[in-house]
């Protein structure tokens, strides 16, 4: 015989801070009271105690569980929440005790007379989380959530009420997770495809590179054989022979390369011999003396230049002496004429003065005569020879016969006199001025000729001519330049031979090189991370197969459990529904198992109810879709629970919905909430069963219960 | 959940191996935690085998980039 509720203990249990007791009666029941009363609480507080945290769970369903996310079993104020349900019936008439406590710690034990007998009242109860929402208890929520949530969490209801919650719950997280899966797969088959591709261009472009290098080394004159790995070391020891030689040639301290065991060693060696080579090129003692040489050169062509300047200038003075000599003599002729041209000058100017003086003294007595108190006597003018002549006419005319005979022929000698004189001072000043370049000129030349003796190591004779040994000395320079020329130019080809070797092991390096990489990026996908990177895609494929399978099994399932449970309750879904709209013409109803939707139609043709059923319609599916599973019920829970099953219905449908639950209550407890009037009365009225009234008190009342039956 | 899932996966038609069976108890041990639970173990190892197989082919590149 399926168990009933028969009492409920409450203690710390959401608003029920004090303890509290109710005991039921088989029937249907009432728990009646305002808002805020505790109604949905008992109803919870029994399908706490049966299936404890599951009830807050996703298994219960995406409705439930999305409203009881955080939601808090133990009262705030309270020290400890406990609740104990006792049912009554059962095979052997033993009373059923489930004690479930909360918190840190908290759990459920199943007794029976005082033994425990489970851990699990689910199973005690022959319950699955699946079958207590679709068959005992219909929370609020979920008679809510027809209405008031999006189409596709409309059909996860009445999958859960279909007693398939768990399936549907179960497919949803394995699509998402597929989806995800699969974005992996395509993710990691995306990275090993570039891969792939990279090892495919870089072996085509080293390929293109081997052949280049292989042209290039038969150009050296690599033979095939010298184009084997194994004849590195050969290909090094012949440029390291040509090296010795050279260094032995050149008296260089024989250079020590690096040891080439492999063709790996060879980029080393070369890299070394290269640098080596190029301080050969620049640290070279030809190319130094060669530089020496040349500039001593450049100094003597400096000096035969200076000389030759000095010639010219010697002839030059030469020239300019000649010159004055012809013109107006030898320097000690023009001296005498200079010295005589001064006494003419002197004698010239004593003339002038005497004539002046004489003048002054003339004019001064026939002044003074003139001057005398008495007449002057009339005399014969000296000049003019005219008899009795004033004195004033004789002075007159001895001035102008003194300035003209006398002192104008002097001043007119004096005057060519001193022009001669300055002519022959400028000669003298000229000749001064040659002899001075003269010297100077000599005292250069003395300087060169000790210069080039100085160079010459050798002093240099008056009878030597510096020019000549100048120019000696510039041709054994020009045959030292041609000398180190030929030497530079020799060293120069033993370098290049090295270099021609190194060349040649340059170029066997470039061909193992990128026949190297092609080996090895053609034995990259044997290699460890290559194949870790397979092992990964397998992994993510292992975990997509694993998915998909469980996705078509999952499909089975569901059509199993279809078959199974909802065909069985199918007809009562029906007659339910005609019986609750009052239509009993009504078309049919039903699940479509490949798409988990509530149908409605004719000859198996219909269209989702959530697209065109108004609020009342899919309230009335989803409690009858919950009537239906409880009615056809295999399990041990003889009650079932609803909480406010009557909003979202009209007068009519309430009056109807009452009028099934005091059926059903005929044969099975029946509990339910409801905080309206008129369902109440309704249910009250039924007249088939004498209902059990449990009047609650709000919360901030007293916590009185009030238990009656009408 | 994990009674059903474990029903499911019990009549799957893959071939039994290590890793199989790991992955099995993984799903198993994820459905304690319910549905999200399974879509977030899945999301989990999802990004880790991205992540991982990123590293490979990050090891795998340098290969192909210093050969």
């Amino acid at each position: 015989m399926p168990y009933t509720v028969k009492s409920l203990k409450l203690e710390g249990f959401r608003g029920f801070r004090d303890f509290i007791s109710l005991d039921f009666e088989p029937g249907l029941v009432i728990l009646r009271g305002p808002n805020r009363s505790g109604k949905s609480s008992t109803v919870n507080a029994i399908a706490w105690a049966i299936a404890g945290g599951e009830v807050a769970k996703k298994d219960l369903g995406p409705v439930t569980i999305r409203e009881r996310v955080g939601w808090e079993a133990t009262n705030l104020e309270a020290k400890n929440c406990k609740v104990t349900l006792s049912l009554e019936g059962g095979d052997d008439g033993g009373d059923l005790v489930i004690e479930r406590t909360g918190g840190r710690g908290g759990g459920a034990v199943v007794m029976r007379r005082g033994d425990e007998i489970h851990s699990d009242p689910l199973k005690a109860l022959g319950l699955s989380v699946d079958s207590l929402v679709s068959s005992v208890f219909l929370p609020q929520e979920v008679v809510r959530a027809p209405v008031s949530v999006e189409p596709k969490s409309r059909e996860r209801v009445f999958a859960q009420l279909a007693g398939l919650g768990s399936l549907s719950a179960l497919e949803e997280a394995l699509s998402s997770s597929s989806a995800a899966i699969k974005g992996a797969c395509r993710e990691i088959q995306q990275l090993r495809d570039v891969i792939d591709g990279r090892i495919k261009a870089q072996v085509g472009l080293k390929k293109a590179d081997l052949e280049k290098a292989t042209q290039q080394a038969e150009t050296a004159g690599l033979t095939p054989s010298d184009l084997n790995r194994a004849a590195a070391p050969q290909l090094a020891q012949r440029t390291t022979a040509a090296i010795s030689a050279f260094c032995t040639s050149y008296s260089i301290e024989v250079l020590l390369v690096p040891e080439v065991t492999t063709w790996h060693d060879l980029e080393g060696f070369i890299a070394e011999v290269r640098s080596s080579l190029r301080v050969f090129e620049a640290e070279s003692p030809e190319t130094t003396r060669q530089s020496e040489v040349f500039q001593a050169k450049s100094e003597l062509q400096n000096l035969l230049d200076e000389h030759g300047r000095f010639k010219v200038k010697r002839e030059e003075l030469k020239a300019q002496r000649v010159c004055l000599s012809k013109n107006h003599g030898t320097q000690d002729a023009v001296s005498e004429r200079l010295d005589l041209e001064s006494e003419t000058l002197d004698s010239i100017e004593n003339e002038i003065e005497q004539a002046g003086k004489m003048k002054k003294m003339i004019s001064d007595a026939l002044a003074y005569f003139e001057s005398l108190p008495s007449d002057p006597p009339l005399i014969s003018c000296p000049v003019c020879q005219t008899e009795e002549v004033d004195l004033k006419h004789v002075r007159e005319h001895l001035s102008q016969e003194i300035e003209e005979a006398g002192l104008q022929p002097l001043h007119t000698r004096r005057d060519a006199c001193a022009k001669r004189k300055r002519e022959l001072l400028d000669v003298v000043h000229q000749y001064t001025e040659l002899a001075s370049s003269e010297e100077s000129l000599q005292k250069s030349m003395d300087e060169l000729r000790d210069t080039v003796a100085d160079t010459r190591g050798e002093s240099v004779g008056t009878a030597e001519s510096v020019e000549r040994i100048l120019k000696s000395l510039i041709g054994q320079k020009e045959s030292q330049l041609n000398d180190l020329k030929d030497l530079i130019r020799k060293r120069g080809m033993a370098i290049e031979q090295v270099r021609e070797s190194l060349e040649k092991a340059d170029a066997a390096r470039a061909v193992h090189e990128a026949s190297d990489f092609i080996d090895r990026l053609d034995d990259l996908p044997e290699s460890a991370d290559y194949r870790e990177l397979k092992t990964v895609g397998e992994r993510a494929d292992l975990y997509g197969s694993i998915v998909r399978e469980l996705l078509a099994a999952l499909g089975e399932e569901r059509t199993r459990a279809f078959e199974s449970q909802f065909e069985l309750v199918r007809a009562d879904v029906n007659d339910y529904y005609r019986e609750l709209v009052g239509r009993r013409d009504f078309p049919e109803i039903w699940i479509d198992p490949g798409k988990w939707e509530v149908v409605a139609g004719k000859d198996g043709r219909g269209r989702p109810v959530t697209t065109f059923f108004n609020i009342g319609d899919l309230t009335a599916v989803a409690l009858c879709l919950f009537l239906s599973s409880a009615v056809h019920a295999q399990h041990d829970a003889g009650f079932v629970l609803l909480d406010d099953p009557s909003q979202n219905l009209d007068d009519d449908h309430e009056a109807r919905l009452a009028a099934l639950l005091a059926d059903l209550a005929r044969n099975r407890q029946v509990i339910v909430t409801s905080t309206r009037t008129s369902f109440l009365q309704s249910l009250e009225r039924s007249g088939t069963v004498v209902p059990q009234i449990i009047e609650l008190a709000p919360w901030d009342d007293s916590r009185s219960v009030h238990v009656g039956r009408t | 959940m994990r009674e059903l899932l474990e029903n499911l996966l019990r009549s799957l038609p893959l071939a039994a191996s290590e890793e199989m069976e790991s992955i099995k108890a993984e799903l198993l041990d994820a459905a304690e935690g319910g549905p999200e639970s399974i879509d977030t173990h899945f999301e989990e190892v999802a990004s880790d085998l991205v992540d991982e197989a990123r590293a490979v082919a990050e090891r795998v590149e340098s290969v192909i980039g210093g050969a």
